[in-house]
């Protein structure tokens, strides 16, 4: 009786935490799309109208004429599946010989590569470019992409989940006359799919937002990614809000659908693992 | 309708524009506005570039300052169908400033692009602009008597170094104060013309009607970056900012004393802040929580969109003290120094298109800008824009009094460090004295730093 | 590790090389667009008389550190930047925790929770920023008329320097829970399900549980996820400088080292000032990354013995 009481009332605080939590986050997405929604003379209203006097479609016409959007979506496209790729395979080696193999120096490599995480990204901006235009590079899916085919910080989380595997398997593995790069790739690869996962999930986001190294990195509008075309709806007198909402909810739907898709594979069911209590 | 307008004006401008280049005279072909004279329409504009070429303008334009670019150098195209030019916008100001860093440094600079003479200057001291006086000299293809004396002699300076012209002006506006129509008639004030009128009126139209000590319709509201644009205030007092030989600086004087204490002032009465959280000055005087502001005419085509229904906002210029200066910003369009001879000759013949009579027209009439020549005024399309908008011609009837800030290398930073000064003033967190000899001394700090580079 | 050489060695030479062609890759891109743009500019740090353009210098020196030492907005920056430390790195991290461990639970609704939890990290971080803004204004906004429910009158929010570093650390609670939710979840779906079934044979208690299996077995993650939270909460810019348009916040009470060397590089163009102080940010940051994993490391050999 007791225990059921009280096991009720942790459901019953779950919950509540929950759903709290929930609306915390999602108030200003909800702003977000009421103001993509609205006719331009309300939204700078003090007292702000939470709801649009009429359901204003044509702002997201307007957002998506006011850029090559298609070909901005397809360079976008283009570009994160390169640049997620690329990272997976450089992450996945790097973890895997940071965190099985024994050489000398690796601590001090390891403590190296992260010390690079501490330096701000926006003073790499200009010495990247100018190394891109060295090799004649600038306005090409190869500048936007291979600067970020490596990520220190993917490599870091995916070496603490490779360490928390027992050594165990790698020896076994070992006496089994299993090469290393089938070990990676049928066992500790699939052993940290949710991490793996992660790891894509979160740079295919990086990369789609990405905006100032686009904006830097190309000439022309048939290399340009989707938010560059943020740039489009502020000038130097104001910003068109109700238009840039629209466009940046349409920027963030592809990366919404991709997270849907992916969360699956993040939690594998309760039910999966039949060990429910 | 439109297009009949547009095929109209792309006639006009050819038409003009050959009149511009040949200087001829003839019997005027097509029943028009245009009083100049004008030369057959078969004439082509004289050019230099025999082969073909393509060039590179960067801007920052976007929205209908950029359609109307784009118009213009569709039409420049048409008539120098050997020459390409690709218009790319690079975002915002800061981004262009940004990517102009990265590319000058990788040696990428465009042909052409839009930039500020404060930044210009920079740029110029590193030898990377082309001196655009041998183009300009050119009896073919370069500027007459009468196209230096109908461009404002404060527009061509801001883009001339020592012996050199590294520029031509092209978007420009004006700083204004701008006022709630009704407040002042309700109020029975007239539009201030001094500081004593000023800071009456602002006193007189603020209001806290629901008394709890913070106004609900503030007198007046400053920009958020005021000191970057102390620089009015600072001359009407019979100051200045600085010195753009010896890179002196004048924060600590009994002039901008004078001049911060005027301000300082209305902020302390409590009729007068920045625009905070509205972002732009002209934000709550659009929505009546304020009687006026100072903000650029460039904020004109949002005023016009989005006024709260039942208000009517027109403009002044700026109230004097002991003159009557007013600042006029913008930025400029440069040529670097890079390319082929060909190149630049064609970014030459492009920029000066860009900025001839019809053009500078044109874009001023499409956006909130104004025309950088004084015969703008007598063209048919700007014409009519002028008898609409009282604004576009109060700019032109100051341009006697205008000047433009500044271009020192550091200067913005010098800028800062008084701004950040003034921000404790207006806060009430310092005393005006101290404030400015701690502006002075972090100034002439951040100025020497700026210039070891 | 010391009794493992000799016996190894052979093999460890070999594999020494393999290791090297592993991280091949990954080495060469870092190389080139990491290590090397890093390493130049804090050599840029040194510069005191140059030309930026053809990096060529004519002078060296320590006199940009010296400046540093003696910017009353680098003092400034810095402390704002430690206290924003102090508290958003550890309470986002915990925030985080709670939520990934409720999720990870068995209720209803996982996925749409999930999801909502997810949505601030798939946003650019502009818009969100805006509507953050307004939502915080001090007349309009709609936190200040929640409050009003409960009686607490208006707060300037965005005008009271004050409030700055507040704001800031539940912005970065709110913008990074997602994202931590994620790789903890990952975390959490790799303890295997044995231990707590053997738990609760043991009849430990739900709370008890947490401590004693859910804490260790998650040490890894928690540990990568401490030392990326301090470095990123270290780099705060993007937030600051939209929220407070293109500002540090009322009286530079936002004004973090990042967007000091911002400012420094991308405004006031005094590049080898920049330089100095991401060298000075990169010095803090890796002396409390080192501290955290020696700490770690220490803690996990104990753990072993």
């Amino acid at each position: 009786m007791s225990t059921k009481l009280r096991r009720c009332l942790v459901r019953a605080a779950t919950y509540l935490i929950l759903v709290a939590g929930a609306a915390f986050i999602l108030l200003p997405f909800v702003w977000m799309i009421l103001t993509s929604l609205k006719p331009s003379a309300e939204v700078l209203l003090m007292p702000p109208k939470w709801l649009p006097s009429r359901i204003q479609w044509e702002n997201y016409v307007e957002a998506f004429e006011s850029a090559p959007f298609l070909r901005y979506f397809c360079n976008s496209v283009i570009v994160t599946v390169l640049i997620t790729t690329g990272e997976l395979i450089t992450t996945i080696l790097a973890a895997f010989a940071f965190s099985q193999l024994r050489f000398r120096g690796r601590e001090v490599l390891f403590l190296l590569l992260v010390a690079t995480m501490m330096v701000p990204g926006e003073i790499l901006v200009i010495p990247n470019f100018v190394t891109l235009a060295k090799l004649g590079w600038v306005d090409t899916y190869k500048a936007l992409a291979l600067p970020w085919c490596a990520s220190v910080f993917s490599i870091f989380l995916l070496r603490q989940q490779f360490s928390s595997i027992p050594e165990d398997f790698h020896k076994a593995a070992r006496v089994d006359g299993c090469k290393d790069l089938r070990y990676l790739f049928t066992v500790l690869v699939p052993m940290s799919r949710p991490t793996v996962v992660s790891i894509a999930l979160l740079k295919i986001i990086n990369s789609w937002n990405s905006y100032l190294w686009p904006l830097i990195a190309t000439n022309t509008n048939d290399m340009r990614t989707l938010p560059v075309g943020l740039a489009f709806f502020s000038t130097e007198a104001g910003v068109k809000y109700n238009t840039l909402m629209a466009f940046s909810l349409m920027i963030i739907l592809p990366t919404l659908v991709v997270y849907l898709f992916t969360q699956k594979y993040i939690i594998r069911g309760v039910s999966n693992t039949g060990l429910k209590g | 309708m439109k297009k009949m307008m547009s095929l109209l004006l792309a006639g006009l401008m050819t038409l003009s524009l050959a009149a511009c280049g040949t200087g001829s005279a003839g019997e005027s072909p097509a029943p028009s506005a245009e009083p100049q004279s004008s030369a057959p329409a078969t004439s082509t504009v004289p050019t230099k570039v025999t082969e073909d070429v393509e060039i590179t303008f960067w801007h920052a334009m976007s929205g209908v300052n950029e359609e109307a670019i784009q118009k213009i150098t569709d039409d420049f195209m048409a008539q120098h169908p050997n020459i390409k030019v690709t218009l790319m916008n690079q975002g915002g100001y800061r981004d262009l400033f940004d990517k102009l860093m990265a590319s000058a440094k990788a040696d990428q600079l465009p042909n052409l692009s839009q930039i500020y003479s404060n930044r210009l200057s920079w740029y110029v001291d590193k030898d990377l602009v082309l001196d655009l006086t041998s183009y300009m000299d050119d009896p073919e293809t370069g500027l007459t008597e009468e196209d230096y004396a109908d461009i404002p002699a404060m527009f061509m300076d801001d883009c001339i170094w020592g012996d050199g012209q590294y520029a031509m002006p092209f978007n420009k506006s004006m700083m204004v104060l701008y006022y709630n129509v009704g407040m002042f008639e309700e109020a029975g004030l007239e539009v201030p013309t001094t500081w004593d009128e000023w800071a009456a009126a602002a006193e007189k139209l603020t209001k806290d009607t629901d008394g709890d000590g913070e106004p609900d319709v503030y007198g007046i509201v400053f920009a958020n970056d005021l000191s970057t644009d102390i620089a009015p205030w600072l001359k009407q007092a019979g100051g200045a900012t600085m010195n753009e030989e010896t890179n002196e600086l004048y924060f600590d004087t009994p002039e901008t004393k004078e001049a911060i204490e005027f301000l300082n002032g209305m902020f302390q009465k409590k009729v007068a802040r920045l625009a905070g959280e509205d972002q732009n000055s002209n934000v709550p005087l659009q929505q009546g929580r304020a009687a006026m502001c100072v903000a650029s005419t460039s904020a004109l085509p949002y005023i016009e969109a989005d006024t709260l229904e039942g208000i009517t906002i027109d403009a002044a210029a700026l109230p004097g003290y002991k003159t009557d200066d007013q600042l006029y910003y913008g930025t400029n369009v440069t040529i670097f120094d890079t390319g082929s001879d060909a190149q630049k000759q064609a970014s030459w013949e492009y920029l000066r298109f860009l900025t001839s009579t019809e053009n500078t027209a044109y874009f001023a009439a499409q956006t909130g800008y104004i025309p950088v020549r004084m015969s703008a005024q007598d063209d048919p399309v700007f014409a009519a824009v002028l008898e609409e908008k009282p604004i576009k011609q109060m700019c032109f009837d100051n341009m006697e009094r205008g000047f433009q800030g500044t271009r020192n290398i550091g200067g913005i930073n010098a800028l800062d460090a008084l701004g950040d000064q003034l921000d404790l003033v207006f806060s009430g967190q310092k005393d005006v004295d101290t404030a400015l000899k701690d502006a002075q001394i972090n100034g002439e700090k951040a100025m020497a730093e700026a210039q070891n580079s | 590790m010391g009794s493992e050489r000799l016996p190894l060695r052979v093999w460890a030479r070999r594999s020494g090389l393999k290791a090297w062609l592993y991280l091949l890759p990954a080495l060469l891109i870092l190389g080139v667009f990491q290590i090397y743009p890093v390493f130049k500019s804090f050599l840029m740090g040194f510069y005191t008389k140059f030309d930026y353009l053809t990096d060529t210098v004519y002078e060296w020196g320590l006199d940009n550190f010296v400046n540093l030492l003696h910017d009353a907005d680098f003092a400034l920056a810095i402390q704002n930047t430690c206290i924003l430390v102090v508290l958003a790195a550890p309470l986002s991290i915990a925030v985080s925790l709670v939520f990934a461990v409720l999720l990870n639970s068995n209720i209803r609704l996982r996925r749409v929770f999930q999801s909502i939890y997810f949505l601030p990290f798939v946003t650019s971080m502009v818009a969100v920023s805006i509507a953050w803004s307004w939502m915080l204004n001090k007349d309009f906004g709609l936190v200040n008329s929640v409050l009003k429910l409960f009686g607490i009158s208006k707060v300037a929010w965005l005008t009271t320097p004050d409030m700055t570093i507040p704001i800031l650390v539940v912005l970065a609670v709110w913008k990074g829970l997602g994202y931590r939710v994620i790789i903890l979840l990952a975390g959490l779906q790799g303890i295997d399900r044995r231990y707590y079934a053997a738990a609760r044979v043991d009849g430990a208690r739900g709370l008890s549980r947490f401590f004693h299996i859910t804490i260790p077995m998650l040490k890894p993650t928690l540990v990568f996820l401490s030392i990326t939270t301090v470095i990123d909460v270290f780099k705060t810019f993007d937030e600051v400088y939209v929220m407070y348009s293109n500002d540090p916040g009322p009286l530079k009470s936002g004004l973090t080292i990042v967007y000091y060397i911002f400012t420094k590089f991308y405004r006031h163009w005094e590049f080898a000032s920049a330089a100095a102080a991401s060298f000075v940010l990169f010095l803090m940051i890796f002396a409390i990354t080192l501290l955290q994993f020696l700490f770690t490391s220490r803690s996990r050999r104990e753990g072993r013995r």
